[in-house]
């Protein structure tokens, strides 16, 4: 039975590894296709080194973008190139250590949010360039700020806090941000510096990004598109192939090694028994065993062990794989050949490990054996 | 083989020396034969040769020295190969300690003499059945070693070293285990195969062993003496 343990824990692990990974792989291409796959983004490329402003998105571009099909929400934002001293609710000395963005409405919309407390600023607020913030969880916390309608101070001038984020789909430095709207970023701040210039995320409907990709940037400035570089999201099978290759390629490793660990434990537990049939050997070269059979008999233990052991392996790899599905509400995946190739995989460490012992069964002396 | 008695087993000289260190020569010039048919029996103290002598004999071992004819044939001569077919086809052991495996029956553990001979498995229960009935074990085929008596357990023994039919039965202490009663019952049935043309050849401490032989040798400090 511990002969078999090692063989069955070997090929177990690699098949609930190679199925887990297929699972997680087909699980993760999925969540791509769901989050990134919709996202696109675009950089302003017009900043060169005469120049310390930039801003190379009309103030129209998100009713431009608005007009293309497949395009569920856009917005700009931005890093302000100074940093104010912001004080939370509570006074105190203020800090200047926090990054404070320029973004308008729909880049917030297209992030994805999940609102902790309150909601974006209004069409109003932005259009008058009122002094609202919406702040990131973690900001708020820093902040002392903690539900939307509290007030902070930017330079000490009052800004009133329309909105918690919790948590985004993309952007994720949004979330430890003071986030202004644009226009008022605009008329406090100036334009965007070339250090740190302006960019729009476009949120699409699912299958519509690569399309809004190649059309977004002659929407946005027919008269000169190359001053904007569009990044499309990443091909959705593409990225999913590549993530299962190489997570494949890692956990087939990983199950080598097991089986590597699988097989020593063979080998260890075959020379143990060899050990304690030691007597039997003997007896068997008396009755008139070469060397060769003692090998072969050994060996040919090792490998319907092994195979017996693939065979328990794969069959425990399989439950382990749909048991985690299950409880993960995915959909288990596994290749065929990984479930009809286990007995053969053990066989051959099998195999592989019985080969010391085996020679060293077959090459133990008859007499010595006896008198074991 | 012959009929006619001939030397089945002859040895000139036969020494056997262990190269230590210290070097021990646990066997040194023994001559002596046995003729087919023959019950030989080999007397000695513990430490005196005997197992070494009954290695050699048993194609377990190769001398250092001298001579060792098996059948005509001169053992030095032969290589592994051809040492282990001719153990395996002309002699029968049969040990003190008897050798059987606990986990197989009766039948399985006399079959396992055939396994190497190219017998088929159908065969190999057959005539291992046959050769259990031999003994007087024909209600005993399907024990396990474990449920039978030391008597039991040395008769299954015998009936393996019979199983290939050899020419010569060794038998190593083959009562040392064994009370007076199951002694005298083994010996007897040894004395049988014996009488049925087997050449045996006993090697023991037991006198009461010995003097079921139809010819005693007495080994010394690795000599047996003319």
């Amino acid at each position: 039975m511990l002969t078999m343990l090692g063989t069955v824990l070997g090929v177990g692990c690699f098949v609930a590894v190679l199925g887990l990974t297929a699972t997680a792989a087909g699980q993760i291409a999925q969540d791509f296709s769901t989050q990134l796959a919709t996202a696109v983004q675009v950089n302003d490329a017009g900043a060169d080194s005469t120049s310390d402003r930039v801003r190379s998105f009309t103030d129209d571009a998100e009713q431009r973008l608005a007009r293309l099909n497949g395009v569920d929400s856009s917005g700009v934002a931005w890093s302000v190139s100074v940093n104010p001293t912001i004080t939370g609710p509570l006074g105190g000395s203020g800090t200047n250590q926090i990054q404070v963005m320029a973004a308008s409405s729909g880049y917030l919309d297209a992030a994805l949010p999940i609102w902790a407390s309150g909601r974006v600023y209004t069409q109003f607020q932005q259009e008058h360039r009122l002094a609202v913030v919406v702040l990131g969880q973690a900001t708020a916390q820093r902040l002392g700020v903690s539900e939307a309608g509290e007030t902070i101070f930017l330079d000490g001038t009052p800004h009133l806090v329309t909105g918690i984020l919790k948590d985004v789909a993309t952007r994720p430095e949004l979330l430890a941000s003071v986030l202004l709207p644009a226009s008022t970023a605009l008329e406090r701040f100036g334009d965007p510096t070339s250090l740190s210039p302006a960019s729009m995320l476009i949120r699409t409907d699912l299958g519509a990004a690569q399309q809004v990709a190649s059309e977004a940037a002659r929407q946005l400035r027919p008269d000169d598109p190359s001053l904007l570089a569009v990044v499309p999201p990443p091909d959705p099978p593409r990225m999913a192939s590549v993530i299962s290759t190489s997570m494949q390629a890692l956990f087939t490793a990983l199950a080598g090694v097991t089986l590597l660990i699988g097989g020593a434990a063979i080998a260890n537990t075959t020379l143990v028994s060899v050990m304690e049939r030691t007597q039997e050997i003997g007896l068997r070269r008396a009755l008139g065993a070469n060397p060769g059979d003692i090998v072969t008999q050994f060996l040919l233990e090792t490998v319907i062990l092994g195979a017996l052991s693939g065979l328990v392996g794969a069959s425990l790899g399989l439950i382990t794989v749909i048991i985690v599905a299950v409880s993960q509400h995915w959909t288990a995946l596994i290749d065929s050949w990984v479930v009809f190739a286990s007995p053969g995989i053990g066989a051959g460490v099998g195999l592989i490990a019985g080969l010391y012992p085996a020679w060293r069964a077959g090459h133990i002396n008859p007499i010595q054996a006896l008198r074991h | 083989m012959t009929d006619s008695p001939r030397p089945v087993i002859r040895l000139d000289k036969v020494g056997r020396r262990f190269p230590g260190p210290p070097p021990v020569d646990a066997l040194r010039e023994a001559t002596f034969s046995v003729e087919a048919r023959e019950h030989v029996a080999i007397m000695g103290p513990s430490g005196s040769g005997k197992s070494t002598l009954l290695n050699l004999i048993g194609l377990l071992d190769t001398p250092t020295s001298g001579k060792y004819e098996l059948d005509g044939a001169d053992v030095a001569q032969l290589d592994e190969h051809t040492r282990t077919a001719l153990r395996r086809d002309a002699i029968g052991f049969v040990f003190q300690d008897f050798y059987l495996m606990a986990g197989r029956s009766a039948w399985e553990n006399v079959a396992l003499a055939m396994v190497y001979t190219g017998v088929s498995a159908k065969q190999r229960m057959i005539r291992a059945k046959q050769a259990l009935d031999r003994v007087g074990l024909d209600h005993r085929h399907d024990a396990l070693p474990t449920t039978m008596s030391g008597g039991e357990r040395q008769r299954v023994a015998i009936a393996r070293a019979l199983a290939n039919q050899p020419q010569l039965l060794l038998c190593d202490e083959p009562t040392g285990n064994l009370d007076s009663a199951t002694t005298e019952q083994v010996m007897a049935l040894i004395a049988d195969l014996n009488g049925e043309g087997m050449t045996v050849l006993t090697i023991t401490h037991d006198p009461a062993t010995a003097a079921w032989a139809s010819r005693r040798l007495m080994i010394s400090d690795g000599r047996i003496p003319a």
